[in-house]
């Protein structure tokens, strides 16, 4: 019988690099993907029974990893920074090579993505990268499904421009009642 | 019909970044060394840097406290050998022989148990030439989250690593004078980290002490995730400490209320000084350049500020020429300069537009005969922008871009 600990463990090294590729389609920034991805385990360690109590373990903790990218991140801490001489407050996530940097600049969509309000992108990334239903995404967003469809199309109208496409259903569907 | 749909085309965007989000490893060993091995500090919800500071503080006093029972158990046992020998008998002897012989083997468990919790501190026991601390717990051995990546050791610099590929800036910008605390100095020290093309990560602005054993990070600012290029720090008296750096475009004023004795730093305001260029602010065009003997050789994206205040312009504006090149010659580089101008410094600096200032970035084509020729650009000044797509013939091999520069010429 595993421990609280144990099972903890386990999905974190079972799950950290999905989270982490959900965290760096919403940020587009390695070392903030990290963090959000780290700040929102961490958080959710003491309430690892209320994720162990969800029908679906993962979907949990992406929800979570999600809003807490919604809510914003704080730009400059605002708790006081305090040292003394006796211990370091500090442990050092080193920056990881952002090998996305030239690339970003020649790929046009991925730049109109960060265009995209936070919550469209986060609209884009359920739905066409891990392939959640409308509902799901809702569900994900804490909103209707008609908002999911709202901020899908209008993400869509924005991402349609950075090219030439051939037409198909999906995108017909959500753009649909956009001119 | 070859041509993708835009939904496809999106999943394929979406899923060849997804490649690129950072490895797992490092994010793996900090959340299970700030959960299931912070020996329960961290059962309570974390927030933000403070909740890591306290985790921190929680794992010092653990340390202390272990180490504390396990020396009070040592010092019991001792006593209690003592006692028993004073006794004089064999067979009180023999079993003070057995009272020590359990002390030896508790011994060890105990400084065992006291190190191994003093082992997650941050290695603070390390830079201190151990005042208080018994000899068992000042042998730390760094959990895996600390070890991967912490600050300094004795002696040495402070561990830093810039991502492959960029070089690395260090300087001192501030000594924070700390009567309170009169053993060691701390600096305030700022590293950077800049790729071939100019462009400077975030930050790190951290506190220091630099002791007899060497530096060791006691406390960070700003942190590199987010993304705020420092450009100055000022200390104001004895209360204030102010920074001012670009972040998303911007500059922006930073400002800490520093504690009496200043071991405390408060952040009290953040000022936008300088917002970022919008669309909204500014006219683009893109004119010809130099090199009037070879039409479609280069061109200017110029930006003028047509709005009623400053704002900044900076880097690079990302560029597709229109229509959409052959594949084989799609490839765009992004470069401080090239065979006609662009920026000679290292690194590139954020353009202040004054109302009316005009700001411009170099795009020029290779030399190769048989090009396809654009005839328009779509171009994004900043990466929050929509682009804009504006008439402008040039070939579409070997594009190079440079960097935004003040005036009309594109050099610096």
């Amino acid at each position: 019988m595993q421990t609280w600990d144990e099972r903890f463990a386990a999905f974190v090294r079972a799950q950290s690099d999905s989270l982490l590729k959900t965290a760096y389609l919403l940020t587009r920034n390695g070392p903030e993907a990290e963090e959000l991805v780290q700040d929102s385990l961490v958080w959710l360690y003491p309430r690892w029974a209320q994720v162990e109590a969800a029908e679906h373990q993962l979907a949990y903790v992406r929800k979570a990893v999600v809003n807490r990218f919604l809510a914003g991140k704080r730009r400059m801490s605002s708790t006081e920074v305090r040292f003394d001489e006796s211990f370091n407050s500090v442990v050092e996530v080193r920056p990881r090579p952002d090998q996305t940097a030239e690339v970003d600049e020649r790929d046009l969509m991925w730049r109109e993505l960060g265009v995209l309000s936070e919550r469209q992108r986060a609209a884009i990334v359920l739905r066409f990268f891990h392939d959640l239903a409308d509902a799901d995404v809702a569900s994900a967003l804490d909103c209707r499904v008609g908002t999911v469809r709202s901020l899908i199309s209008r993400a869509l109208v924005i991402l349609r421009s950075s090219g030439t496409f051939a037409d198909d259903a999906v995108g017909s569907y959500y753009l649909r009642d956009v001119k | 019909m070859s041509e993708r749909t835009l939904t496809e085309e999106l999943q394929s965007v979406l899923r060849a970044h997804a490649l690129d989000a950072p490895e797992p490893g490092a994010s793996i060993a900090a959340i299970l060394g700030e959960t299931v091995e912070a020996d329960g500090a961290t059962r309570q919800p974390r927030l933000g840097g403070g909740g890591r500071l306290a985790v921190a503080r929680a794992r010092w006093r653990a340390a202390n406290k272990t180490t504390f029972v396990a020396a009070s158990v040592l010092v019991a046992i001792v006593l209690l050998a003592v006692g028993v020998r004073s006794l004089g008998s064999d067979s009180t002897a023999k079993s003070s022989s057995s009272a020590a012989a359990g002390g030896s083997v508790a011994g060890p468990d105990s400084a065992a148990g006291s190190s191994a919790l003093a082992a997650p501190s941050y290695g603070a026991a390390q830079g201190l030439g151990d005042k208080s601390q018994s000899a068992a717990a000042s042998q730390p051995q760094p959990s895996q989250a600390a070890g991967a990546a912490n600050s300094a050791q004795p002696g040495q610099p402070p561990v830093f690593q810039c991502p492959a590929g960029q070089t690395e800036t260090s300087k001192a910008v501030a000594t924070l004078d700390t009567p309170a605390l009169k053993a060691y100095e701390f600096r305030l020290m700022q590293i950077d980290c800049a790729s071939a093309n100019g462009a400077r990560s975030g930050s790190d602005l951290s506190v220091y002490r630099i002791g007899p054993s060497g530096p060791a990070k006691v406390a960070q600012l700003i942190r590199p995730a987010q993304g705020i290029r420092v450009d100055s720090v000022a200390v104001a008296g004895s209360t204030r400490l102010t920074l001012i750096g670009e972040h998303a475009g911007a500059t922006e004023q930073y400002t800490y209320a520093m504690s009496a004795d200043r071991t405390i730093l408060t952040p009290v305001a953040t000022k936008q000084l300088t917002r970022a260029c919008g669309n909204a602010a500014v006219a683009v065009n893109v004119v010809p350049a130099s090199a009037p003997d070879q039409p479609g050789r280069a061109g200017l994206v110029r930006v003028l500020n047509t709005s009623a205040s400053a704002c900044n312009v900076g880097g690079y504006p990302t560029i597709a020429p229109a229509p959409a090149p052959a594949a084989s010659a799609r490839k765009i580089v992004y470069t401080l300069h090239g065979v006609l101008g662009g920026v000679k410094v290292p690194t590139y600096s954020t353009v202040r537009l004054a109302p009316g200032d005009v700001a411009t970035a170099l795009v020029e084509a290779g030399t190769t005969s048989r090009c396809a020729v654009s005839t328009a650009l779509r171009v994004i000044i900043a990466p929050e922008q929509a682009a804009q797509s504006i008439p402008f013939r040039i070939s579409t091999c070997a594009l190079s871009v440079h960097p935004f520069v003040a005036g009309e010429t594109g050099n610096d």
